[in-house]
């Protein structure tokens, strides 16, 4: 491609309005990591991004600083000790003036004692039932953020699978970031039983991607990451297979979709 | 196409793959950035974040808040591109001089992201101008900086609204309006009232002028 022609259509895709043919011209180019392709999307983006600078002037107040850096510390500290430690909050604090209120009453009833023992450990299960939920909610939303990002990836390859009689799934692979799989209305396997999901390689054997359930309603969410590139891939497959997975599929494929 | 199929947060894990080309955001004093961010992605250190932030915390606010209208909205995005920063520093290419494209394509796809759920469009519809310039004038501390590196961005900023500014009037409307609301062609065509075509061609010379306006800023 003509190097003028490249910078022009690099600098469109950076600016998010590079549209049809040209837009498939380009990615195919960068799919296959073209030097000149990615010499132009690089320089590209910083004239885009320069773009950026002609916004007026502001500057956030201190508190934005502060919170980021709260939220980094957090994030560090669930990191090192996971499950989260249990952090100083209004719960605990209350339980712990609650504690200190058990020994004035100690003084006056040892059954006012009992029962207040009682109302703290009440209100520390109660923390602890909240600090699991709150860590379930952080983890669902890093989940859903990963898939935002692959989804919108605009190098992430859309996959449809088709089976028999059966509602189709969709796959939206992007080969560094991951890999998504998305169905609704499936057939849940028997409790003895799961889908595998398989990268079926043009050359060698099927590699697992991971196992996966639809829930009751028959939907299914799955995140997976594969080492196997694009390029090297024929198709997705989904087959059913024993509890736990299989090395190789004992069954002929439920779904299957090129990878074109 | 995918959803959001065009505009994607993740786009910067690829470009930083790439060798650093002659950038209009000049070169650093050598290995600052990327010192800071080898220091977030080996040793986990929140100084070498905040050094960053300090930095580049008024350009990536800008973005923010001229994207998304919202000063709320802006601050709670600020947080989010620098967490992504930290979460994913270990993919800038280390060989590039400058992380602040980087971190302004994050920033403006963050937001973007953020305004297309159709109610954030309606309230933009609303409130639009006014809450748009109030919430401008309110965030333009004026806290004196005049630092070097803070000096050579705001020339650079000067220089890519001036290029911007001097642009006919079609070319910069669509230009302003594919990256600051993030519309495709054919809405840029139907918000200016234009034919297609023309939204393209706009679109094209704009960028290839910009490009050689602002290849010489450094």
């Amino acid at each position: 491609m003509e190097r003028e022609r490249l910078q022009s259509l690099a600098m469109e895709y950076a600016l998010g309005t590079l549209e049809g043919s040209e837009r498939e011209e380009l990615t195919d180019l960068i799919e296959i990591r073209d030097p000149a392709a990615l010499e132009a999307l690089a320089q590209a983006r910083e004239t885009v991004a320069a773009v950026g600078l002609s916004a007026p002037d502001a500057a956030p107040g201190p508190e934005v600083k502060q919170a980021l850096l709260a939220r980094i510390e957090r994030e560090e500290t669930q990191t090192v000790f996971s499950p989260a430690p249990r952090r100083p909050g209004w719960r605990e604090a209350l339980a712990w003036a609650l504690a200190a209120g058990m020994l004035v009453f100690a003084l006056v009833s040892r059954r006012q004692v009992k029962d207040l023992r009682i109302v703290t450990e009440q209100l520390n299960t109660r923390q602890e039932a909240l600090i699991a939920q709150r860590d379930g909610l952080l983890e669902t939303s890093d989940r859903f953020d990963r898939i935002l990002e692959i989804l919108s990836a605009p190098e992430t390859r859309a996959v449809s699978l088709d089976g028999d009689l059966r509602p189709r799934v969709h796959a939206y692979w992007n080969e560094s970031l991951g890999l998504v799989l998305a169905g609704a209305d499936l057939p849940v396997p028997a409790q003895d039983r799961t889908l595998q999901l398989w990268i079926v390689p043009k050359q060698g054997a099927p590699v697992s991607v991971d196992v996966f359930r639809p829930d009751d309603a028959g939907a299914a969410l799955l995140v997976a990451q594969s080492a196997t590139p694009i390029s090297a891939a024929a198709a997705l497959a989904i087959s059913d297979e024993p509890a736990g997975g299989s090395e190789q599929p004992t069954t002929t494929p439920v779904w299957v979709g090129p990878v074109s | 196409m995918l959803p959001y199929g065009q505009i994607a947060p993740s786009d910067m894990l690829l470009a930083l793959a790439i060798p650093a080309p002659a950038s209009p955001f000049g070169s650093d004093s050598p290995g600052s950035d990327s010192q800071l961010l080898a220091r977030i992605a080996d040793d986990r250190d929140p100084q070498a974040l905040e050094a960053l932030y300090d930095r580049y915390a008024r350009p990536v606010y800008s973005v923010l808040l001229r994207v998304t209208n919202d000063r709320h909205a802006a601050d709670e995005l600020q947080q989010d591109v620098f967490l992504k920063l930290w979460r994913n520093a270990q993919a800038f290419d280390r060989t590039r001089a400058t992380a602040l494209p980087w971190l302004l394509t994050l920033a403006r796809n963050t937001a973007l992201d953020r305004v297309r759920t159709k109610a954030e469009r309606q309230r933009r519809r609303e409130f639009g101008d006014d809450e748009t310039s109030t919430a401008l004038q309110s965030a333009q501390h004026g806290s004196a900086r005049n630092d070097e590196a803070w000096l050579d961005r705001r020339r650079l900023a000067e220089q890519a609204a001036q290029a911007l500014k001097e642009l006919p009037d079609g070319q910069r409307r669509a230009v302003e309006l594919a990256y600051f609301e993030g519309l495709s062609q054919t809405e840029i065509a139907e918000r200016l009232d234009a034919p297609l075509g023309t939204v393209k061609s706009w679109v094209r010379k704009a960028l290839l002028r910009l490009r050689d306006d602002l290849g010489g800023a450094s």
